[in-house]
C-alpha cells in the first residue's frame, strides 16, 4: 500500500486528537470529582443517579420530620410532666385541707387558684408556634377560660398530627388536650335499690356518654346484690355493640343498715371506655371515668323494683380545680370523691405523657433506620457518580505517556523526505 | 535505416516527453496537499517504429495521456458513509444542545426543581399553619414553574433557530447540484474531445462529497463521464440541468399530545414533495419534525400532569384564611409553557391574590394543623399512576419523577448513540480515504524519486542531441 505525506499527516492528527479527546474527559473527571458530566456519559447510570437523588431528596425530608416530630414530643411530655407535678401539688394541698378555719381554706382556695392558672397556661403552650394540645386545631388556644361561674372550654379537636417518616409510614406527634386533659368525668348514680331484694338479684341501666370525637357510646351498667346492704356495680357494652370495649368500673356499694344511706363506695379502677377506631375519626382517645353514687339509697322502692339511673359528666382538669377552688373559698371541705379524682386525672395525664414518651421513641426508631438508610443510598451514590482518583490517575499518567510517544514519534518522522538527501 | 536527422526527432521526442513528465510531477507537487487532488500519471508510449531496410527502428516515444489515478469504488462508498456521518453528527449536535438544555444531573435542573418543590410539601406538612413553610413553598413553586417555562422555551427557540440552519443547507444543496450539473457540461465536452478532464473530475467529485454530507443522494455515471445525482430518488443534478429545492411548510402534527407546525422540502417549481431522509438536512428535519416536538411534548405532558395531580389535592384542602376556604387551585395553565401559581382566592380583596394563606394544607376548615392535603401533595411526585380530574390515567401510568426521567435518559441515550454512530463512520471514512488516498494522494518522495528520473532522463536526450550534433560537424567536415 503507498502511504503518502498525507495519509501520515491525517493519521497522526486523527489519533492526536482521540488522545486529546481521551486525556480531556479524564482531567474533566479529575476536576468535577464526578464520573458523570451529561446524561449522555453513561444513560443507564444518570437515570439510577436520578432514582437516587429523588429517594434522598425524600429521605432528606423524612428525617427533618422526625427531628420536628422529637421536639414537639418532647415539649408535650415535659409539658404534661409539670401538670402531673401540678396535680400531685393539688393532692398533697388537699390531704392538709383538715382544718375547716375558712381563713385556712381562703389561703388553700388561692394556692389553688395558681395551680389552675399554670396549669391552663401549660396547657395552651406554645411551641414552634403552635398550640400543641390543640389536636390539628394550633392556630388557638385550646383550652378557654370564660363566664362567671368560670369554666374551661376545649375548642381543639381530639385529631391525630401525623408526619410522614417513611414511605407509606407516618407517625403520630402529637397528644391532644382533648386526650390528655378533658378525657376524664365520672358517672353519678342515683336510684332506691330495693332493700328487701333476694341476693343476686340485678338491676341495671345505660349510661350515654359521647367521647372527644363526638361519637356517642352507651354503657350498660349492672348493680348485682351481693349481701345484706351491699351491692356490686360492673360495666359491660351492651349485647352486640362494637363501638368500644370496657375495662376497670367495679365498685362495692354499702348502705347504711339502718337509714338505707349511702355508707361507703369501694372503687376498683376507674371506668376506660375505649372508643373503637372508624374510619372518620383519627384518634381514640379512652374515657377515664369514676364512679359515684351521691343520690343512692337503699329502701323500698314504691313499685316494688329497684331503680338505677346514672349520669356521665365530662369533667376536665381545669374545671375540676375550678370546682376544688371555689368549694375551698365557699368555707367548705373538698370531699375524699374530689380528691379520688383528681388521682384519676393525673393517672390520666401521666399515661398520655408515657404515650408521648413512647412516640418519640418510635421516631427515634425510625430516625435510626433513616439515617441507615441514607447512608447507603449516599454511599451508593458515591459509588455510581464519584470518581477513583487512583483509577483516574493512573489512566491519566498512561494517556500522558501515549501522547508523548505519539508526539516524538511524530516529530521524527513527519520532517522525513527525500529532498533532505538530495544535493 | 532513418538518417541523422531522424535521431535528432528521435532526441527531440524524448526532451518533450520527459520535459512533460516533469510538468506532470509538478503539478502533483503543487497539489500535494489540495483537497480531493487525484495524483495524475503521465503514461509514455514509444511511438510507432519506422521501417528500415534492417527491420522495424524505434523511433522514440511519446505521452500517450495523462492518467487520473483514483478508485471510483472507493468514491461511492465514502459518499455512503458520508450520508451517515453527516446525519449522525447532526444529530449528535442537536441532541447534545438538547440535552445541555435539561442540564442533568445538576443542582439547577428540573429533577432539582421537582425534588426541591416537593420537598417544601413535606415541610408544609410538619408546619401547615406557619407562614414560614408557605413563603417556602410558593418560591420552590415559582422557581418550578420558571424552570419548566426555561426548559420549554430554550427548546423551542432551538427547534425554531433550525429552520433558518435548514434553509442556508438546502440553498447550498441548490448551489452544489447546480455546479455540478454545470461540471458534467464541461466534462462531457472534454471526454467528447477525446481528453482526460482530470482536474474537473477532482472538482466534481468534491461538489459530490459534500452534497453526501448534506443529503441522502445516489450518483450514477451518465455518458462521456457525466455524473448524475438523484436526492431521494429525485434528479437534483444533470448534465447542465439541475433542480432547486425550496422548504415549505409541512402539515400540522400531534407528537405526544402536542401540535406542531413541520417542515418539508419541495421542487421549487411544481411543488413536489422530496423525500429527504439522510445526511445533515435530513437529521435536521427529522428533529424538528419528531424528535424535538417529542421532547417539547413530554415536558407539557409533565407539566400538565404536576397541574392537574396538584390542583385535584389542593382544591379539596382549606387554605390559612379566616374564614378557612377550599376549591382553590394551586396551578394554572394547561402546559411546559402556561404552568404558574394560581393560589387565586376569589373572596379575598382585591389585590390580595395570589396569597400564602390560600395555600392548602388542611383537609378541614377547622384544623389548621391539619396536613393531610401536604402530606398527599408531597406524594404526588412517586404516585402512580397518576388519573387526571376525567379519570385518564396520565404520564403513560408513571410516575412525574419516573416519566421525567425517562425522559432525559432517552436524550442521553440518543447522544450517546449518535456519538457511536460518529465515532464509528469517522473511522469508517478514515480508512476509506487511506485506500482512496493510497491510489490518488502525492507522495513527495515518490514525485521527487520520478522527477530525477525525468531530468536523468532529459540529461540524456540531450546528451544525444549533442552527439548528433557532433555527428553533424563530423560530416560536414568530411565535405
Amino acid at each position: 500500500m503507498r502511504i503518502t505525506d498525507n495519509a501520515i499527516v491525517a493519521d497522526f492528527l486523527t489519533n492526536l486528537t482521540r488522545s486529546r479527546e481521551r486525556i480531556n474527559r479524564l482531567n474533566v473527571q479529575l476536576s468535577t470529582q464526578k464520573k458523570l458530566q451529561k446524561v449522555s456519559d453513561d444513560p443507564i447510570m444518570a437515570n439510577t443517579l436520578l432514582r437516587l437523588n429523588v429517594d434522598l431528596s425524600r429521605l432528606d425530608s423524612y428525617k427533618t420530620n422526625v427531628v420536628d416530630g422529637k421536639s414537639t414530643l418532647k415539649m408535650t411530655a415535659d409539658s404534661l410532666g409539670k401538670v402531673s407535678d401540678i396535680l400531685q401539688n393539688v393532692k398533697g394541698l388537699l390531704s392538709g385541707s383538715t382544718s375547716a378555719d375558712p381563713s385556712f381554706l381562703a389561703k388553700l382556695s388561692d394556692q389553688m387558684d395558681q395551680y389552675l392558672n399554670m396549669s391552663m397556661d401549660i396547657a395552651n403552650t406554645q411551641f414552634d408556634r403552635k398550640y400543641i394540645f390543640g389536636g390539628t386545631g394550633t392556630m388557638a388556644p385550646p383550652f378557654v377560660s370564660s363566664g362567671a361561674p368560670q369554666t374551661v372550654t376545649y375548642q381543639g379537636n381530639a385529631d391525630a398530627i401525623k408526619f410522614q417518616v417513611g414511605d407509606g409510614i407516618s407517625s403520630v406527634v402529637n397528644v391532644s388536650g382533648a386526650a390528655a386533659f378533658a378525657s376524664t368525668g365520672e358517672i353519678n348514680f342515683t336510684g332506691l335499690l330495693d332493700r328487701a331484694a333476694p341476693v343476686n338479684s340485678i338491676v341495671t341501666t345505660t349510661v350515654g356518654m359521647t367521647d372527644g370525637n363526638g361519637v356517642a357510646h352507651s354503657v350498660l351498667m349492672t348493680m348485682q346484690k351481693t349481701g345484706a346492704n351491699s351491692w356490686a356495680l360492673s360495666p359491660a357494652m351492651p349485647p352486640g355493640a362494637t363501638d368500644a370495649t370496657v375495662s376497670g368500673g367495679t365498685a362495692t356499694v354499702t348502705f347504711d343498715p339502718a337509714t338505707g344511706a349511702l355508707a361507703s363506695i369501694v372503687r376498683g379502677a376507674p371506668l376506660i371506655v375505649t372508643p373503637a377506631a372508624t374510619p372518620t375519626a383519627q384518634a381514640t382517645s379512652p374515657m377515664t371515668i369514676m364512679i359515684r353514687g351521691t343520690g343512692l339509697s337503699e329502701g323500698t322502692p314504691a313499685g316494688g323494683a329497684s331503680t338505677l339511673t346514672g349520669t356521665h359528666t365530662n369533667i376536665s382538669v381545669f374545671n375540676q380545680l375550678i370546682a376544688l377552688r371555689d368549694t375551698l373559698r365557699s368555707g367548705a371541705q373538698p370531699s375524699a370523691d374530689d380528691v379520688a379524682m383528681i388521682s384519676v386525672m393525673q393517672d390520666v395525664v401521666m399515661r398520655e405523657q408515657a404515650r408521648a414518651g413512647t412516640l418519640s421513641t418510635n421516631l427515634t426508631t425510625s430516625d435510626e433506620y433513616l439515617t441507615a438508610q441514607r447512608e447507603h443510598l449516599l454511599d451508593l451514590r458515591s459509588a455510581k457518580q464519584d470518581v477513583d482518583l487512583t483509577e483516574i490517575g493512573m489512566k491519566l499518567k498512561q494517556e500522558e505517556v501515549m501522547l508523548d510517544a505519539a508526539l516524538s514519534a511524530a516529530a521524527k518522522i513527519i520532517p522525513k523526505s527525500l529532498l533532505d538527501f538530495l544535493t | 535505416m532513418g538518417g541523422i536527422s531522424q535521431l535528432l526527432e528521435t532526441a527531440r521526442r524524448a526532451l518533450l516527453a520527459q520535459q512533460y513528465g516533469i510538468s506532470v510531477t509538478g503539478h502533483n507537487i503543487a497539489n500535494a496537499s489540495t483537497p480531493g487532488y487525484s495524483r495524475q500519471r503521465a503514461d509514455f508510449t514509444a511511438t510507432p517504429p519506422a521501417q528500415s531496410n534492417l527491420g522495424l527502428l524505434g523511433t522514440g516515444v511519446t505521452v500517450d495521456s495523462v492518467s487520473r489515478l483514483r478508485n471510483r469504488f472507493i468514491d461511492q462508498q465514502i459518499r455512503s458513509s458520508n450520508d451517515s456521518l453527516g446525519s449522525a453528527t447532526s444529530d449528535n449536535q442537536i441532541l447534545s444542545q438538547i440535552e445541555a438544555t435539561f442540564n442533568e444531573p445538576s443542582d439547577s435542573s428540573l429533577s432539582a426543581g421537582l425534588n426541591a418543590f416537593f420537598a417544601s410539601w413535606q415541610s408544609l406538612s410538619t408546619h401547615p399553619e406557619d407562614a414560614v413553610s408557605r413563603n417556602a413553598l410558593m418560591l420552590q413553586g415559582t422557581q418550578l414553574t420558571d424552570t419548566f417555562h426555561r426548559l420549554y422555551s430554550q427548546v423551542d427557540t432551538f427547534r425554531n433557530s433550525l429552520s433558518d440552519e435548514f434553509t442556508a443547507k438546502v440553498d447550498r444543496i441548490n448551489v452544489l447540484s447546480k455546479e455540478i450539473s454545470d461540471l458534467n457540461v464541461d466534462i462531457t465536452a472534454t471526454t467528447t474531445g477525446g481528453l482526460n478532464p482530470s482536474d474537473m473530475l477532482d472538482l466534481r467529485d468534491t461538489k459530490i462529497t459534500e452534497l453526501s454530507n448534506l443529503a441522502n443522494i445516489t450518483v450514477s455515471e451518465g455518458s462521456h463521464g457525466a455524473a448524475l445525482v438523484f436526492l431521494g430518488g429525485t434528479s437534483i443534478a444533470g448534465n447542465g440541468t439541475s433542480l432547486a429545492l425550496r422548504v415549505d411548510a409541512g402539515v400540522p402534527v400531534s407528537v405526544s399530545g402536542t401540535t406542531v407546525q413541520q417542515m418539508r422540502v419541495v421542487t421549487e417549481l411544481g411543488g413536489t414533495p422530496v423525500n429527504l431522509t439522510g445526511g445533515e438536512t435530513g437529521s435536521i428535519l427529522k428533529s424538528f419534525n419528531t424528535t424535538i416536538p417529542d421532547t417539547l411534548g413530554r415536558l407539557n405532558q409533565l407539566a400538565s400532569a404536576i397541574i392537574s395531580g396538584v390542583n385535584q389535592e389542593h382544591s379539596a384542602g382549606f387554605g390559612r384564611q379566616q374564614p378557612p376556604r377550599t376549591g382553590i387551585n394551586f396551578f394554572t395553565g394547561t402546559d411546559a409553557a402556561s404552568i404558574a401559581i394560581d393560589l387565586t382566592d376569589p373572596a379575598a380583596a382585591p389585590g390580595s391574590n395570589p396569597s400564602i394563606d390560600n395555600i392548602a394544607a388542611s383537609s378541614s376548615a377547622t384544623a389548621a394543623g391539619d396536613n393531610s392535603i401536604a402530606l398527599a401533595i408531597s406524594g404526588i411526585l412517586d404516585k402512580r399512576p397518576l388519573v387526571s380530574a376525567g379519570g385518564a390515567t396520565l404520564l403513560d401510568g408513571l410516575s412525574v419523577s419516573e416519566y421525567y426521567n425517562r425522559t432525559v435518559t432517552n436524550i442521553g441515550s440518543a447522544v450517546n448513540r449518535a456519538d457511536t454512530i460518529v465515532t464509528s463512520q469517522e473511522l469508517v471514512i478514515s480508512q476509506l480515504t487511506q485506500q482512496q488516498d493510497a491510489v490518488s494522494g502525492v507522495s513527495l518522495d515518490e514525485e521527487m524519486t520520478n522527477m530525477i528520473k525525468f531530468q536523468r532522463a532529459f540529461d540524456a536526450a540531450a546528451r544525444v542531441v549533442n552527439t548528433v550534433s557532433q555527428m553533424y560537424d563530423t560530416l560536414i567536415q568530411m565535405v
